[in-house]
């Protein structure tokens, strides 16, 4: 695997997870991370993340290091790291986009970002309440007014929209 | 600084360190700087609910997801609640939608000729590459149905009505001096509000309508419902006057109306009510054509018959001279086979052409392989354009005796008008 002597010259740090586990990353490929970067330069080299938890922060060290080894020639093998890197559940989703927010790494929140919406287009009102967990503020009455001043987007011709939340 | 950690593996889970580990960070970290930065990063109350309560994302990503919808589904957002509403109605919002997605849609109607209950319309949002299938309550169950940039309009023997395409509620007119089917229909602006053109497609009551009346020509003005009697269409356009031989772009002040077949242009300006000189548009190896406006220019788009076969070809129209043009595209030959791949010598009879911003849309209205569509765009100049096959028809399109279409700009702080609960 890696020989020890590539990683002496690299200058590494240890990011900490919420529930306290703690994981090697090269600086170049942390500093993605705006977050980090700033530490970094404040002369940090443990960083803990008391707001990304074990699970979400593998993954996300998972991106950077693909991101960071991004190159002219391997731009569709990063593409297809993407699409599948967000084919996760909406929980997921959402807990990967808060850190990503959280850590500053804009490739990675503009990448999520899209994800949800990719998740959500053409789908019913209810469905998107159901998924963010959105209670209905609306009045019945404001509720029917929205709805009537854009039947042609709620209602479809002859196909449904989709009411499913999954 | 440099740090060697014993370590078996660099992606093993580290857990449970010793204190040795401690002491090789002392050297950057010390007790009081550490409770600093965890205190920096503690959790604010606003914080406490974004993290603790995976169900609410902060603003600044709310707006970012949504801008990454397609517009038909921001409009479904907005009833999700009043936050969502906000967002979305709040002038940033819509200003950036609408700059960045404002592609002039397609819309293309179909009207069934013995059961109006099977009348369908269409919409492409070329911003997402989908159709949408819009509500049987967008379509009156009238006789003849056209649009045009921003409008729908529906005419009968009786009336002549009209509605916004997203929004409100079908409006009937007052009686205008001719009761008109297959129409050309223009909307301009005038400071004080948008006013109708209609021009020509009068209906025959027992044929005894005067021939000088089927270029007849008149402007509603839906603020005064009422109409005004314009000087009527040349008399070079007898021969075919309504919407199925003739066509009609709107560009600055003026309405042109070019004949399909014929070739015949003319143009009305519509501030001092005039019509100009019949002129004839025939670019070499034409049989037939239809005048656009694309990118604040007169566009002409036409089948020609050139050695390489019969093509679809576009040229910039000068507007001044009305008979210089010079060619800025061609349809690519796979595209034209995909669209009309029959064997019959006269396939290319049911191409239709409508266009507006900065694309051309071709489709085929024979119904057989579910009206096929094209796009052409142009990027910055003239000279840069692509071409790409549309997605289909949804699969619940059927078929149709007659199948009307027209552009319109769809954008968000227009369809958004009233809004804002």
């Amino acid at each position: 695997m890696a020989s020890s002597s590539k990683t002496e010259q690299k200058k590494m740090l240890i990011l900490k997870s919420s529930e306290e586990e703690e994981f090697e990353i090269e600086e170049s490929i942390a500093v993605q991370s705006g977050t980090i970067k700033n530490m970094v330069e404040d002369d940090f080299t443990l960083i803990p993340l008391p707001n990304v938890d074990t699970e979400t922060l593998i993954k996300i060290i998972k991106y950077m290091k693909k991101h960071g080894e991004k190159t002219k020639s391997n731009e569709k093998d990063i593409e297809e790291f993407d699409k599948e890197f967000v084919k996760k559940s909406f929980t997921e989703l959402k807990e990967l986009v808060l850190a990503a927010n959280y850590l500053h790494i804009t490739s990675l929140i503009d990448l999520l970002c899209q994800a949800f919406a990719d998740r959500i287009k053409n789908k019913s009102v209810k469905a998107i309440r159901e998924i963010f967990g959105i209670p209905n503020d609306f009045t019945p009455e404001e509720e029917a007014e929205v709805y009537e001043q854009h039947k042609w987007a709620h209602e479809e011709g002859k196909e449904h929209i989709d009411h499913s939340a999954y | 600084l440099v740090f060697y950690l014993h370590l078996p593996h660099p992606n093993t889970l580290l857990t449970n360190q010793t204190p040795q580990k401690n002491n090789l960070f002392s050297k950057s970290l010390n007790p009081q700087k550490i409770e600093k930065l965890i205190s920096s990063q503690k959790p604010n109350s606003q914080n406490d609910t974004i993290f603790k309560n995976w169900n609410y994302l902060s603003s600044d990503l709310t707006e970012k997801i949504l801008s990454y919808l397609p517009i038909r589904s921001i409009i479904i957002a907005s009833s999700v609640c009043k936050n969502w509403n906000s967002i979305i109605t709040s002038s940033s919002f819509t200003t950036k939608i609408s700059t960045t997605k404002n592609k002039p849609w397609l819309f293309l109607c179909g009207q069934n000729s013995i059961f109006f209950k099977n009348n369908q319309a269409f919409a492409y949002d070329p911003n997402s590459n989908e159709w949408i299938s819009l509500p049987i309550s967008t379509l009156l169950s009238q006789d003849f149905f056209i649009g045009s940039n921003g409008f729908f309009f529906s005419t009968s023997s009786e009336n002549f009505s009209f509605k916004p395409i997203f929004n409100g509620i079908w409006n009937q007119t007052s009686p205008s001096r001719f009761p008109r089917c297959n129409p050309l229909v223009g909307v301009y602006y005038n400071n004080d509000g948008p006013r109708f053109i209609v021009v020509g497609g009068v209906r025959f009551v027992g044929g005894l309508v005067d021939v000088e009346d089927r270029l007849a020509v008149e402007v509603y003005n839906p603020n005064l419902d009422s109409w005004e009697l314009c000087p009527p269409l040349p008399a070079d356009f007898r021969s075919g006057n309504s919407s199925q031989w003739l066509c009609s772009a709107l560009l600055r002040k003026r309405l042109y109306v070019f004949g399909i077949y014929s070739c015949f242009v003319t143009c009305f300006d519509l501030d001092e009510h005039v019509w100009s000189e019949v002129e004839t548009l025939r670019p070499p190896g034409i049989l037939f054509s239809f005048l656009v406006t694309c990118r604040e220019c007169l566009v002409l788009g036409g089948l020609c018959n050139l050695q390489s076969g019969p093509s679809f070809v576009l040229w910039k129209v000068d507007e001044k001279t009305m008979q210089e043009f010079s060619e800025i595209a061609i349809m690519p030959n796979e595209l034209m086979c995909c669209l009309f791949d029959s064997d019959e010598d006269d396939r290319f009879a049911s191409l239709k052409c409508v266009g507006l911003g900065n694309l051309v849309y071709v489709y085929n209205e024979e119904h057989y392989k579910s009206y096929p569509a094209c796009v052409c765009e142009f990027t910055s100049e003239f000279g840069m354009c692509s071409w790409r096959k549309l997605p289909n028809l949804p699969a619940s399109a059927s078929k149709f005796h007659r199948v009307v279409s027209f552009c319109s700009a769809a954008s968000l702080d227009n369809i958004l008008v009233g809004a804002r609960i």
